[in-house]
């Protein structure tokens, strides 16, 4: 059983298409990052996985149909989306015993122990954290939750960069075990690029990548084309071309390595290079994150 | 908190999800957040009880302290009113009924609506509670909690003021005793004070009173909240100005005030449906039955699950704001 299995889903808000037939398989144990531009139907593929919205077409989350079986779905799915939605009226304390009270699979224990390695005292409320506290808190909970499915939407908006590469290591290091599976989104590519097993593109609601990491390496290559061999690498059909200090730099999907080793220098593209290369020219524009 | 640890925190999990909580728990732990987040539900009614306590004190202490200043009519040397002692514990009701009320409409009206203006629903529905339980919680507020709180205030501003009648009573009688050249003082007054108090009534009426209100009430309180989950912003506006309008356009096309008759009752009437008439110093019968057989409450109670039904709808259809 896939972790998340989805089969043309789809998601209207009035003439605007969110989702527009969306194909998606999740396999268990993997760290999987959605990546698109703003508007690009990530938010709602999120919501659609987590049942926080209704939607068309067949969606399957850890065998649960999310929108009708939420709160089932929930005992073992287990979601931050967005920073700083904690209630800022509540005690650290409180949360622990809220949600200790109400999650089955919930280890106070396991909560407690993250959080004696941060300075937020459990005595304080929201309101009186930092925003880069209150997400270490978030996470503090969500990982003492024993969820299959962890699902992060931009967990680290607008943290500074100490707290975003802690988040991640903290994730990895004390929570990933290949029994569970991350869904992750954000915009900050670079930061989560070497923690990630999968990558999903959305653009326009629709999945214009799925591959996994491995598989990206061996399928894409990015070239530093010597200038007077330029015309023979445009011959090869480069899905995105950009100029860096007067030399061309192009991207190469499915050609070999060793056709391309003589036309310069070659590698794997970062992720980032690879997204502004993918995105439909229109949505690029303004997307370069 | 002792609820607090699990004992099921070392559940061997693979794959198989742990079974949910019972409603009962979830409920409970509902009920607590709701107690947490608005503390003014305990703190309310036993601020206005002991205000009251504090304004009955005064002119008790007076009477302590100060010269006595009884009429001597021919009969009243040696006996001190007993008639009408009730008023002073029964006087506790009507602002404990009243600041009750005033609570669970401010409530209601945030109950379903701050938490979704502060996006912290996205973290309750990342938890594995229904909206049918979370509406279930805040609609057991008014209903429920809010008349327990300040039934238990009550009770706590009776026994306070009583001991304060019991204290101050020798201390007036000694001193008449004093005053009024060797009147004899007649302690069995006393136990004439005590019967003069009907204290299994008062504490009956007022737990069946505050219920039979919150019940008569459901669907108004059931309303805000529907609101308060709908409206982005200016929830009181939303909530009011509907009826408001209805009633007026009534009274413009019809030249009717059925509505407003209507509302008025909904808000006031429950006193002659849930007691009898009042006359003078005499205690009003309680009357459950005219109340359980009075049609209007139970439709009441169906508008009042309608309403609910809807806000529970709403809070799983609506994204955050």
């Amino acid at each position: 059983m896939s972790c998340i299995k989805a089969r043309g889903l789809r998601k209207n808000f009035g003439s605007t298409v969110a989702l527009d037939g969306v194909d998606l398989t999740v396999e268990k144990g993997r760290i999987v990052g959605l990546i698109g531009p703003n508007g690009a139907g990530k938010s709602t593929a999120l919501n659609a996985i987590l049942g926080l919205t209704p939607f068309q077409g067949e969606l399957k989350v850890m065998g649960r149909d999310p929108w009708s079986e939420r709160d089932a779905l929930m005992l073992d799915t287990c979601f931050i989306a967005d920073v700083a939605v904690l209630p800022r009226w509540m005690k650290v304390q409180q949360i622990l015993d809220y949600v200790a009270g109400v999650h089955p699979a919930f280890d106070r224990s396991k909560a407690e122990g993250f959080l004696a390695r941060t300075s937020i005292n459990k005595r304080s409320k929201v309101r009186q954290l930092s925003k880069g506290m209150v997400t270490q808190l978030h996470l503090a909970v969500a990982m003492a939750i024993d969820a299959s499915l962890l699902v992060l939407d931009e967990p680290t908006l607008g943290l500074d960069l100490l707290f975003r590469k802690q988040f991640y290591d903290t994730l990895l290091n004390d929570y990933f075990d290949h029994r569970r599976t991350i869904l992750v989104t954000t915009h900050q590519v670079e930061e989560i690029e070497h923690v990630l097993t999968d990558v999903i593109f959305i653009d326009r609601g629709r999945i214009i990548l799925s591959c996994s990491m491995d598989d990206l390496a061996a399928r894409f290559a990015e070239v530093t084309v010597n200038s007077q061999q330029a015309a023979e690498a445009r011959a090869l059909n480069p899905i995105g071309e950009r100029t860096v200090l007067g030399r061309s730099i192009m991207l190469f999907d499915g050609v070999a390595r060793e056709r391309l080793a003589g036309l310069g220098e070659v590698r794997t593209p970062t992720l980032a290079d690879l997204f502004v290369a993918m995105m439909s020219p229109n949505t690029a524009k303004g997307a370069a994150t | 908190m002792s609820m607090s640890t699990t004992g099921l925190t070392d559940l061997k999990s693979e794959d198989a999800a742990p079974g949910a909580y019972s409603f009962a728990r979830l409920m409970a732990w509902c009920v607590r957040r709701e107690l947490w987040e608005n503390r003014s539900i305990v703190i309310a009614p036993f601020a206005i009880t002991g205000l009251m306590i504090f304004a009955i004190l005064i002119p008790v202490v007076k009477l302590a302290v100060g010269p006595l200043q009884f009429e001597l009519g021919a009969d009243a040397r040696g006996a001190f009113p007993t008639d009408g002692l009730w008023i002073p514990y029964a006087i506790i009701a009507a602002p404990v009924l009243a600041i009750g009320l005033l609570v669970a409409i401010a409530y209601c009206l945030n109950a379903l609506h701050g938490e979704g203006r502060d996006r912290s629903i996205l973290f309750w529905k990342s938890l594995p509670v229904s909206d049918f339980t979370t509406v279930m919680s805040k609609a057991g507020v008014p209903l429920v909690l809010v008349p327990l709180v300040s039934f238990a205030a009550a009770v706590v501003a009776q026994v306070v003021i009583f001991a304060i009648v019991l204290l101050v009573f020798p201390l007036v009688a000694a001193k008449a005793h004093l005053v009024w050249n060797g009147m004899p003082v007649d302690y069995r007054a006393m136990g004439r004070v005590w019967a003069g108090v009907p204290a299994g009534y008062l504490t009956l009426a007022m737990l069946y009173g505050l219920f039979a209100t919150a019940l008569w009430h459901a669907p108004i309180y059931a309303w805000l909240l529907l609101v308060g989950g709908w409206a982005r912003r200016l929830v009181f506006v939303w909530a009011v100005a509907p009826v408001a309008g209805l009633m007026i356009f009534e009274q413009i096309a019809f030249g009717t005030q059925r509505l407003e008759a209507l509302f008025e009752d909904r808000l006031l009437g429950i006193g002659p449906r849930a007691f009898s008439e009042m006359g003078g110093n005499e205690l009003p019968d309680l009357t459950p039955l005219r109340l359980l057989s009075d049609p209007g409450l139970w439709i009441g109670l169906v508008v009042a699950a309608l309403f609910l039904g809807a806000a529970v709808l709403l809070r799983r259809y609506r994204q955050p704001m």
